[in-house]
C-alpha cells in the first residue's frame, strides 16, 4: 500500500471516530450550568406592606412668655434649667419712675380734692355774702335800682365763674386719675409670670438695664406633664394614606395619632424659614415616656393581606408583560404572570403562579 | 514510520469522544458552591444605638452685671479683685459725687422763706379776724351781723387753705433737700448676692463714671451648668447624658440631664447651645469637661452589619444564604450615618443568614 492510500484510510478512520457519538445521541441542553444550584424562592402567602420611618423625639408642651409693654429690665428672677411653678415671677420691668409718678399723682389728686373742697366752701360763703348784700340793697330806701342790677350781675358772673372753675378742676382731676389708672395697669404688666409648672427651657439673654420690646419672647417653659411625639414634617397625604401609625421608643411600641397641621400656619412658618414638625398625640397609657427620648415614627402603607408574594428580583419585564422563571425539574421555565402591588422587595402575584412554586431569583 | 504514526493518531482520535463522555474525569467537588468561603452573620434582634459627644464649658446662669446708678459720679476705688468671693452686701467699689452745694443752699433759703411767709400769713389772718370780731360787735342790724360772721368764716377757711398749700410746698422742699444731702454723703456699689468677681472694668481714681456704665461682672457659684454647642440639635430637652470631668488618666463620669435646649423654639431665637444640669461632687474640679448623650436607641430591632447592605437602583439589598446558596434580596432598611449596624424593617427575619463580605 502506498502512502497516499494510507493517508486516506487514516482520514476516514478519523472522520468515523468523530461522527459516531453525534450519530449515536442528541447534543446535551446547556441552558443550566452543570452542578450549580440555582437561587430560587418559593411563592408564599403573606401580608404586603411598606413601613416608612421618621426620626422623632418625645417632647414636652412649651409655653412662651413675653411682656405686653416696652420697658427696661429691672430684675431677672429665673435662670435656664430652673423649676418654676405657675405664677412665679420670672422677670420684672423697671417701674421706678412709674412708681414715683404714681406716688406723685396720688398725692396731687388728694391735694386737689382737698383744695376743691376748700374752694367749694369759700364759694358757698361768697355766694351767701353776695345774696345778703343784694337783700340789703333791695331793702334800702330809696331803692338804688342800678346798684341792685349791678349786684345781680355780680352774682350771675360769680356763679358762671364758679361753674367754670369747678369744671376745670374736675377735668384736671379726671386727667390725673386717668394717668394713675394707666400707670397701675402698666404696673400689672411689668412682670411676667410662669404660665404653668415646668422648667425654664430657654431664657432671653437680657439683664438689668436692658430695654426690651413688647411681645418679644423672654422665656420658654417646658411642661413635662403634657408630652407628645414630634418628628420631621410628614405631609398630610402620607399621614392620611397610612393604614397604621405608631412609634418605637427604646423597646416599646407606642400607639399615636397625628395632630392635624394648620395649613395656613404651616405656609406662614415655612415662608419664614422655620421647619414645621409633625406632632403625634400619645394614645398608649401603659408606656413610660420621658421628654428627650428618641422616637421612631413608623407609617405603614400599601397594605395587602393574604397576598401571594415573590422576591422583587424574581420578576422580569418583557414586551409581553411581566414574567418569572418557574423551576420545574431543575429547569427554568418562562411563565407570564399578572402582578399587583410591590413594596420594592416583594411583589404580589395575582395570576400565573401558585403558592409553593419556586421561582428563579436574579442576582 | 509514517504508517505507525498515522494509525496511532487515528486510534487516539477514536478514543476522544469516549473520554469526553466520562463523568469521572471531572470531580464534582470542584464545582460545589459550598466550597466558597463567606463571612456571614445570622440576623437577630438587638440594640440600635447612636451617641454624640461634645466638649463642654462651665456656665454660671446666675450672674449680675453691676453698673453705676448715679450720674455725675467720680470713681473712687475697687475694694475687691478678680476671683474674689464676696457676700451679699459687701462693698465692691466706692464713688464720690460732684455735689451742687449752691443748689442745696438755694433750696434751704427757699424753705426758710416759705416758713416765714406762712407765719406772716397766719399772723395777718389772725389780725384780720380780730378786726372782724370788733366790727361784729358794732354791727347795726342782724343782716350786717350775718354778713360779718360770713366774712369771719370765710377768712378762717381761706387761712386753712393757705396753710395747707404752704405746708405741701414746705414738705416738698424738705424732701428735695434731704435727697440732695443723701447724695452728698457719697455712693458705694454693693454685692447683690453671694458670688465670685469675674470681671472688672479698669478705672483710675477720679475717673468720671456715667449712670448705667457697667463696672463689675460677678456670678453665683451655685447652680453651675454645662454648656455645649448644639447648633446641630443633637442634644434634646430632657435627654439624659453623662458629664465627664478630670484629667485623661482619671476621668469621672457624672449623670446629667439637658435642662435647656432651644430645639423646640423658633429658629431665629435660638442661641445654639444646650445646658446640662448635673451634681458636682464636693471637691471636684471642672477639668476638661465633656458631655456624652444617646441620641437614638431602639431595643429589639433587627440589625445587620453595615457591610452586609448594598444598594442597587436606589434600593438596599443583602445577599442571603438559602440552603447555602447566596441569593440577592432587597430589603427595607434604615441606614443612619455613623452607625455600624443597619436597621432592617422588612425583607429579613431573625435567623436568616446573610453574607457580610
Amino acid at each position: 500500500m502506498n502512502r497516499k492510500w494510507l493517508r486516506r484510510i487514516a482520514a476516514a478512520l478519523c472522520a468515523l471516530a468523530m461522527l459516531s457519538p453525534a450519530c449515536a445521541e442528541e447534543a446535551p441542553q446547556l441552558l443550566e450550568p452543570a452542578g450549580v444550584t440555582l437561587a430560587t424562592a418559593a411563592a408564599r402567602k403573606g401580608t404586603l406592606s411598606k413601613i416608612a420611618v421618621y426620626d422623632g423625639a418625645v417632647t414636652p408642651r412649651v409655653e412662651s412668655v413675653s411682656f405686653t409693654v416696652d420697658g427696661e429690665i429691672a430684675q431677672v428672677n429665673a435662670v435656664v434649667g430652673q423649676r418654676v411653678k405657675q405664677g412665679d415671677v420670672l422677670m420684672e420691668l423697671n417701674q421706678e419712675s412709674q412708681t414715683e409718678r404714681r406716688a406723685e399723682l396720688e398725692e396731687e389728686i388728694a391735694a386737689l380734692e382737698t383744695m376743691m373742697e376748700y374752694d367749694a366752701a369759700l364759694a358757698q360763703i361768697d355766694l351767701r355774702i353776695l345774696s345778703l348784700e343784694l337783700e340789703r340793697l333791695g331793702s334800702q330806701l330809696p331803692r338804688d335800682e342800678q346798684a341792685i342790677a349791678l349786684k345781680k350781675l355780680d352774682i350771675e358772673a360769680f356763679e358762671l365763674n364758679l361753674e367754670l372753675e369747678t369744671e376745670l378742676s374736675q377735668m384736671k382731676l379726671d386727667r390725673m386719675r386717668g394717668e394713675l389708672s394707666q400707670l397701675q395697669e402698666e404696673a400689672e404688666k411689668s412682670a411676667i409670670t410662669a404660665p404653668c409648672d415646668g422648667t425654664v427651657m430657654f431664657l432671653a439673654d437680657v439683664h438689668r438695664g436692658d430695654y426690651v420690646s413688647a411681645y418679644s419672647s423672654m422665656a420658654y417653659i417646658a411642661d413635662e406633664s403634657e408630652l407628645t411625639i414630634e418628628s420631621d414634617y410628614i405631609s398630610e397625604s402620607y399621614l392620611s394614606g397610612a393604614r397604621e401609625i405608631y412609634a418605637l421608643t427604646g423597646g416599646d411600641r407606642v400607639e399615636v395619632q397625628a395632630v392635624p397641621v394648620d395649613q395656613a400656619e404651616y405656609v406662614s412658618l415655612t415662608l419664614a424659614g422655620e421647619s414645621v414638625p409633625s406632632r403625634f398625640e400619645i394614645l398608649s397609657e401603659d408606656v413610660a415616656l420621658s421628654a428627650g427620648q428618641y422616637a421612631a415614627v413608623c407609617l405603614v402603607s400599601g397594605y395587602v393581606e393574604n397576598a401571594l408574594l415573590i422576591p422583587a428580583n424574581a420578576l422580569y419585564s418583557g414586551t409581553g408583560g411581566k414574567y418569572v422563571y418557574v423551576i420545574e425539574d431543575g429547569q427554568r421555565i418562562h411563565r407570564e404572570v399578572k402582578v399587583g402591588q410591590s413594596n420594592g422587595w416583594e411583589t404580589q402575584i395575582l395570576e400565573g403562579l401558585e403558592e409553593g412554586e419556586r421561582v428563579y431569583v436574579q442576582d | 514510520m509514517f504508517r505507525i504514526s498515522a494509525v496511532l493518531a487515528a486510534l487516539a482520535i477514536m478514543c476522544l469522544p469516549a473520554l469526553a463522555e466520562s463523568e469521572n474525569l471531572i470531580s464534582q467537588d470542584m464545582i460545589k458552591a459550598d466550597t466558597v468561603n463567606y463571612n456571614s452573620e445570622v440576623v437577630e434582634a438587638g440594640v440600635l444605638e447612636r451617641t454624640v459627644s461634645s466638649g463642654a464649658e462651665e456656665y454660671y446662669p446666675h450672674y449680675e452685671i453691676l453698673s453705676a446708678e448715679v450720674s455725675g459720679a467720680r470713681f473712687g476705688e475697687y475694694l475687691v479683685s478678680r476671683g474674689d468671693e464676696v457676700k451679699k452686701g459687701d462693698v465692691l467699689a466706692t464713688f464720690t459725687l460732684d455735689v451742687d452745694e449752691a443748689a442745696i443752699a438755694s433750696m434751704e433759703l427757699e424753705l426758710q422763706r416759705a416758713e416765714e411767709n406762712m407765719e406772716k400769713t397766719i399772723a395777718d389772718a389772725q389780725q384780720s379776724a380780730l378786726e372782724l370780731q370788733r366790727s361784729l360787735l358794732n354791727a347795726a342790724d342782724a343782716g350786717e351781723r350775718e354778713l360779718i360772721q360770713l366774712k369771719i368764716q370765710r377768712a378762717e377757711i381761706a387761712l386753712e387753705q393757705h396753710v395747707f398749700e404752704q405746708e405741701r410746698a414746705i414738705t416738698e422742699l424738705e424732701e428735695r433737700i434731704v435727697e440732695a444731702l443723701a447724695e452728698q454723703e457719697g455712693s458705694v456699689m454693693v454685692a447683690p448676692e453671694d458670688g465670685v468677681i469675674l470681671e472688672m472694668e479698669f478705672k483710675h481714681p477720679g475717673d468720671s463714671v456715667r449712670e448705667g456704665e457697667n463696672l463689675i461682672l460677678m456670678y453665683r457659684t451655685d447652680g453651675v451648668l454645662m454648656r455645649v454647642d448644639n447648633a446641630g440639635g443633637e442634644f434634646r430637652y430632657g435627654m439624659d447624658v453623662v458629664v465627664e470631668i478630670g484629667n485623661n488618666k482619671n476621668r469621672t463620669q457624672l449623670p446629667g440631664r439637658v435642662v435647656g435646649a432651644d430645639t423646640l423654639i423658633p429658629t431665629v431665637e435660638r442661641s445654639g447651645y444646650a445646658y446640662i444640669e448635673f451634681e458636682l461632687p464636693e471637691g471636684e474640679k471642672l477639668m476638661r469637661p465633656n458631655v456624652k448623650g444617646t441620641i437614638m436607641k431602639l431595643d429589639n430591632v433587627l440589625t445587620v452589619s453595615r457591610g452586609a447592605v448594598e444598594m442597587d437602583g436606589g434600593r438596599y439589598f443583602v445577599t442571603k444564604l438559602v440552603d447555602g446558596v447566596p441569593q440577592k434580596r432587597f430589603v427595607n432598611a434604615v441606614v443612619s450615618v455613623g452607625l455600624k449596624r443597619v436597621w432592617v424593617l422588612q425583607g429579613l427575619d431573625a435567623g436568616d443568614e446573610i453574607i457580610i463580605d
